[in-house]
């Protein structure tokens, strides 16, 4: 009995961790089973977590690292890690790359590890282990845009980590150990620092542009991983540290127009799914800053939600560039008598993502809406809800017409792995489970839900909200048609003036340096002459005989020789001013 | 045949439309929080509307600022590349 406990109570996070390490040394067929087997164990634990449970070991200078810390809201984030790490290995199965599956596997144990961890320490060291393992998902892919995509990424998420740490220093050194609320005093330098880390992390504007610039780019596969975890690891940031700031309301309604916004522009499919993400991210930062109980809980059943529905819009997305080599909608078209699964599928996820009745996401989004309602704030419940109208319009309608409808073009499908289908109708089936069975979720929320979200009113205006968009989305159609162009965003100031800014420096450094050089060289010239033969400088007292006069260069002893009167002389003026000076003291 | 899948397509969602509209009057007893919560197809011309303002912001406004070639970043942007 208390064998089985113990073993229960591992950490999920190391079960994964450990996995991703056996996957760098076992051949493929060991590895298939570990990517199907370690999450299924991982989820197991999660399920044996109980709230109020803590774990933790002594630390250097009496500091405790408490490595496990359960209460209802790190537990609904762990669970939903656990399904997608799931989710997204079965998706995965196919590829027989073990540093990618070793890259992802340390990439959800580490989202595990944050979400479970009570004190700074531990938080830190796993929230850094997420941007390392994660910027492997986008190296994988091995092409030079992929390698730069991934160097920036990086840089921005050493920035964000550092900020946090540093953060972290200053509440770690004046004696605070505990990941708690930072809301409710007033605000000091640590919580600045640790606000703008994980602002970072969840892609607030203006410090976004790492996501739009850097999950495009990830492997087909990656991609899942990369949707689901960094952003709602520094969701669950926000909601257990900062409940309650009013800045990230504004933030939170400024991201979710943002995205939805720059989605309507884009042509890269992946790059449209990740500008998504930062307007329905914005739906639960929003939901953190109002604070209230029913908005916590929605910003946390939307996190959840976000999760299935993304990473099977990322799986659909992938299959199609998988199937056709193509990633951007004027290339693509007509694909839906080709690839009819996929796109029902990914219409799922759509209608999901849309806050459709009867999907995972219409349960978790009315929830943030009525919460901000609820609080007496109806600017950011109607902007929250033009985003809704958004989302619908670009995923469901733009991107689903223009990939599987549209004009038939001659585009040739390879087939795509069973496994990849296995993984998508694993994300559908939750989509509309949650959707059907909201309870299923809201009892597994922080605090006691007291919402019903099927009534006739909820149903009805969705519906006619989602009437209303389609509309005028056909009517607008041609106007909607994407060009081949690319929009910059804020990535423009580091990969453009910052960059040039870097090139100007250097060069000038570097001109430095040869200017200066040039100068050493022309001392150098300049007096390497005058050392070239030091005897000129040399009196030459003797002359050599002239029978053996050698070449004016050489030496030649007899050249050099005092004569012998000089000795003399010199001897007898040392021997007389010797006797003077005896003689006169 | 473009033009007819058109129509059809508008004529379909017409209907649709009154039908939802119908169910709303007949059987929706409204509640919520603000004034607007209780108005007659709020939500049919919010997405309406709603819609209209987002193609234009992004197709006309925000478009003018920030689209680009799609070598925009080819050009000298990076010697890591």
């Amino acid at each position: 009995m208390e064998v089985a406990a113990t073993m229960l109570d591992f950490h999920p996070g190391f079960i994964l961790i450990i996995a991703g390490l056996l996957a760098c040394f076992l051949p493929n067929r060991a590895r298939q089973v570990i990517m199907v087997g370690a999450p299924l164990l991982a989820l197991a634990a999660v399920f044996s977590l109980e709230p109020g449970m803590t774990r933790s070991v002594p630390f250097i200078n009496g500091i405790e690292l408490v490595w496990l810390k359960v209460d209802k809201l790190s537990l609904v984030f762990a669970i939903i890690f656990g399904i997608v790490a799931l989710l997204g290995n079965i998706y995965s199965l196919h590829i027989n790359q073990a540093g990618e599956t070793a890259a992802a596997m340390f990439y959800a144990g580490g989202s595990l590890g944050t979400v479970l961890a009570g004190d700074w320490l531990t938080f830190i060291f796993f929230w850094e282990s997420l941007a390392i393992s994660s910027t492997f998902l986008i190296w994988n892919k091995k092409e030079p845009q992929a390698i730069a995509a991934g160097f920036r990424y990086l840089l921005v998420h050493m920035l964000g980590g550092n900020l946090l740490l540093a953060g972290i220093f200053l509440k770690v050194s004046g004696g605070e150990f505990a990941v708690t609320a930072l809301t409710g005093g007033i605000p000091d330098a640590a919580y600045w620092l640790i606000l703008l880390g994980v602002a970072v992390n969840a892609a607030i504007p203006p410090l976004h542009a790492w996501l739009t610039d850097a999950y495009p780019e990830g492997t087909i596969t990656g991609g899942v991983f990369l949707c689901s975890f960094t952003t709602k690891v520094a969701v669950y940031a926000l909601i257990r540290i900062f409940p309650g700031a009013q800045i990230l309301v504004w933030a939170g309604v400024i991201m979710a127009i943002y995205g939805v916004i720059f989605a309507v522009l884009e042509n890269d499919v992946r790059r449209l799914l990740s500008y998504h993400i930062i307007s329905q991210v914005g739906f639960m930062v929003a939901g953190a800053g109002i604070g209230t109980e029913m908005a916590i809980n929605g910003a946390a059943a939307h996190a959840f939600c976000h999760i299935i529905y993304k990473s099977l819009l990322f799986m659909g997305a992938g299959a199609v560039i998988y199937a056709t080599g193509l990633r951007k909608l004027t290339q693509l078209g007509g694909l839906f008598r080709k690839m009819l699964l996929v796109a029902i599928f990914f219409e799922i996820g759509a209608f999901a993502i849309a806050g459709v009745p009867y999907t995972a996401g219409f349960i978790s989004k009315s929830l943030i809406l009525s919460g901000a309602a609820a609080n007496g704030m109806p600017t950011v419940e109607i902007l929250l809800y033009l985003a809704g109208v958004g989302t619908f319009l670009s995923i469901a309608l733009k991107l689903f017409y223009l990939t599987f409808c549209g004009e038939e073009k001659d585009i040739e499908v390879k087939r795509i792995p069973k496994n990849m289908y296995v993984a998508m109708v694993g994300g559908s089936f939750l989509c509309i489970l949650f959707g059907v069975l909201p309870d299923l979720l809201y009892s597994r929320l922080p605090f006691v839900v007291a919402y019903q979200p099927y009534t006739l009113d909820h149903v009805v205006s969705m519906i006619q909200l989602v009437l209303g968009t389609f509309v005028i989305f056909w009517v607008f159609l041609p106007k909607l048609h994407p060009h081949d162009l690319i929009s910059i965003d804020t990535d423009w100031f580091y990969r453009k003036p910052f960059a040039a800014l870097v090139r100007v420096t250097v060069k000038v450094v570097c001109n430095i340096r040869d200017w200066f050089g040039e100068r050493c060289w022309d001392i150098l010239h300049g007096t390497t002459p005058l050392f070239a033969n030091p005897l000129k400088w040399c009196y030459q007292y003797g002359v050599a005989p002239k029978a053996q006069k050698p070449a004016p260069d050489v030496y030649h002893e007899d050249k050099y020789r005092f004569p012998l009167g000089l000795t003399v002389l010199m001897s007898v003026l040392v021997f007389s001013v010797t006797v003077a000076y005896i003689w006169l003291y | 045949m473009m033009k007819d899948g058109n129509k059809k397509v508008l004529i379909i969602s017409g209907v649709m439309m009154a039908l939802v509209f119908l169910l709303e009057i007949l059987f929706v007893h409204p509640h919520g929080y603000f004034w607007w919560h209780e108005l007659l197809a709020f939500d049919l011309l919010f997405g309406l509307v709603g819609c209209l303002v987002l193609i234009f912001a992004a197709k006309v406004v925000v478009r003018t600022i920030v689209e680009r070639n799609e070598d925009y970043y080819d050009g000298g942007g990076s010697d890591d590349a």
